[in-house]
């Protein structure tokens, strides 16, 4: 009697805790949840910015992965920046934010950047106080998806900063006709195109040593994946002068002239949609790219007077290789099959309503 | 009855002592105020009156004064015995442009709201000083923390340098005539990770040195050296940018003997 008394209470007990604990999960879940939702209004937000004039949004727009499509990015100020804006999928595999910046490994705080950042003037938010303010006057309820996400209806950085990155960290895409073939579809690719993945995947055309990995960024090199390993200078540019010094890259942060004219790999997940390419925009095509690697470097690109190939801090990797016209096609069309149509069209990750 | 009497002399000795400890050191309060001026004159609220297109409407040109902010710590005056006494800042006031050890100082004329102090409100143990130092910046500890956790005076995001993960030290917005200074002076040539340890190739802490100091005495800014040859000096801690140079000179870094600061009655 004793026994099944004792064992009774313990099963109680049990359940008990076990309830309580699958409502606390569930209460964490519909807490995380809130973020990602609060964090995809504020990515659409132009009361982030000065004088309501930009949002996250409007250099990162779903329809090109979150880039722009413009060569460079255009400020508050309608000013033209130096750097192509970046396209956002897949950042929790990043070791770094930004095109040169390997201080840059928090993706929340990396947003301050842009929100405040002088040199360039990107968004130009202003104080605290203007960005509470904008946002209370906003037709958005922000102070209920304030309390939901964080408890209570307190608009501070920390809190705007962290909802954004759990917005970003939604931006996945994996799911590409590369990834449907990978995953054992053999007919998700066309036979043209798969003649691209093998050139790609060649020791010949050598892409796969600086685009390792699922999300093809990271460097062959290095298994470890140490951060500045994935920063190289692929022969650009060389003036009389060396680098052009309007962007010097990774040299800017780490003042090592090893480093001018070193830009992050970039992943090529989405590359058919996030046109145009390099740090500076100065690539329309894809098949000018495959060229410009091919030719081991470029000459007088974006009207800079020069021959990148011939650059000192180029990266060894960069040797150029012989190609046909086929195969410069072949492998356009395989880079063209890396595209994740939901990521562009997910009306989860589009402005809310 | 002996040893009762012993335990009184003990517990009027022990009384003593406490009291002796709990007493506060005599202390004594100081003001430093700190001017901007230019070739000499004085650049002040009179300087606010511009025309329709932001001209100076003075006889002589002043420079336009868009900003000048300094975050200043390590505060010291030399006593009569040529020590150097370590100052603190005076506690918080209401506007929190300083704390214990650090002041943000904003310059800035003709501001409607000023993001810090014009002085600093200092407290030294009571003697006589001369000579004055202090060292530009916000010290190594604190320059990397997470500025979305910091408290006044770094919580401002206008002076946080967050491409560097540090702050600004010196910000300098300037025009004059044609021409142009924009500064920012921080760390440069930083590596590590967020939220670890940040390390730092140049520091760019610079100690001003001000050995002419009488209490009573203000601090002057001298702007006009920032004029130079550059029609638009742009300094903004990036190796190739132009207007380094001249900032590095003026502000006592690279060995130099600074030149901005001076002591003014």
């Amino acid at each position: 009697m004793w026994r099944w008394r004792n064992g009774f209470v313990a099963i109680c007990g049990i359940s008990l805790i076990l309830s309580l604990l699958a409502l606390w999960v569930g209460h964490q879940k519909q807490a995380a949840s809130a973020k990602i939702e609060l964090g995809r209004y504020l990515f659409y937000e132009t009361g982030l910015s000065e004088g309501h004039s930009l949002a996250c949004a409007n250099c990162h727009q779903q329809m090109f992965a979150f880039s722009d499509g413009r060569k460079t990015a255009i400020n508050v100020h309608g000013d033209k920046g130096r750097r192509n804006a970046s396209a956002l999928f897949n950042l929790a595999q990043n070791t770094s934010f930004t095109w040169a910046n390997p201080l840059q490994t928090d993706l929340a705080f990396q947003a301050l950047i842009p929100l405040f950042g002088d040199d360039p003037i990107e968004m130009a938010a202003g104080s605290v106080e203007q960005i509470q303010q904008r946002l209370a006057s906003s037709s958005i309820d922000y102070t209920s998806l304030f309390v939901s996400a964080f408890g209570s209806s307190e608009i501070n950085l920390a809190r705007i900063t962290d909802a954004l990155a759990a917005f970003q960290s939604q931006l996945l895409a994996y799911d590409s006709r590369y990834d449907r073939y990978q995953a054992g579809q053999h007919d998700a690719l066309t036979e043209f195109e798969k003649a691209g993945l093998a050139l790609f995947e060649s020791e010949r055309f050598g892409c796969r040593q600086c685009h390792e990995g699922s999300n093809f960024n990271q460097f062959m090199g290095s298994r470890h994946n140490q951060a500045t390993k994935n920063f190289h200078n692929t022969g650009l540019y060389y003036t009389e002068t060396g680098y052009p010094s309007s962007d010097l890259g990774l040299y800017e942060v780490t003042f090592d002239a090893a480093d001018r004219g070193k830009f992050k790999t970039p992943s090529l997940r989405n590359v058919g949609v996030s046109a145009p390419y390099m740090h500076d925009g100065s690539m329309r095509y894809l098949a000018q790219v495959v060229e410009h690697y091919a030719r081991g470097g470029s000459v007088n690109l974006n009207g800079i007077k020069g021959d990148g190939k011939l650059n000192p801090n180029k990266s060894h990797l960069i040797k150029g290789f012989d190609m046909s016209e086929q195969e410069q096609n072949q492998l356009v069309a395989f880079l063209m099959t890396l595209t994740d149509e939901t990521l562009l069209t997910d009306p989860r990750l589009a402005k809310p309503d | 009855m002996e040893w009762k009497q012993a335990m009184k002399r003990i517990g009027i000795f022990i009384g003593l002592l406490l009291l002796l400890g709990c007493s506060e050191a005599p202390e004594q309060r100081l003001e430093v105020p700190f001017s901007l001026h230019f070739q000499g004159e004085l650049i002040d609220a009179n300087n606010c009156q511009v025309d329709s297109q932001g001209l100076d409407l003075n006889a002589t040109p002043k420079p336009v004064v868009n900003a000048v902010t300094l975050y200043v710590h390590n505060v010291e005056l030399q006593n009569h015995q040529g020590q150097w006494v370590r100052a603190r800042l005076q506690g918080a006031t209401e506007q929190a442009w300083h704390d214990e050890q650090i002041a943000l100082l904003d310059l800035t004329p003709c501001q409607a709201e000023p993001v810090g102090g014009q002085a600093l409100p200092l407290v030294l143990p009571k003697g006589q000083y001369q000579g004055l130092r202090f060292t530009l910046g916000v010290p190594e500890a604190l320059n990397h923390q997470d500025p979305l956790q910091a408290k006044p005076p770094l919580d401002l995001p206008a002076f946080q340098w967050h491409w560097t993960v540090g702050y600004k030290f010196a910000f300098f917005d300037l025009a004059w005539r044609e021409n142009s200074v924009k500064y920012h002076l921080g760390s440069s040539g930083c590596t590590g990770n967020i939220g670890e340890t940040i390390s730092c190739q140049y520091k760019n802490r610079p100690q001003v040195s001000l050995t002419h100091f009488q209490p009573g005495d203000k601090v002057a800014l001298e702007l006009r050296q920032f004029f130079t040859e550059l029609p638009h000096a742009r300094c903004f801690g990036k190796p190739q940018d132009k207007g380094c140079e001249t900032l590095f000179n003026l502000i006592g870094l690279q060995q130099h003997e600074q030149r901005l600061f001076h002591v003014v009655d």
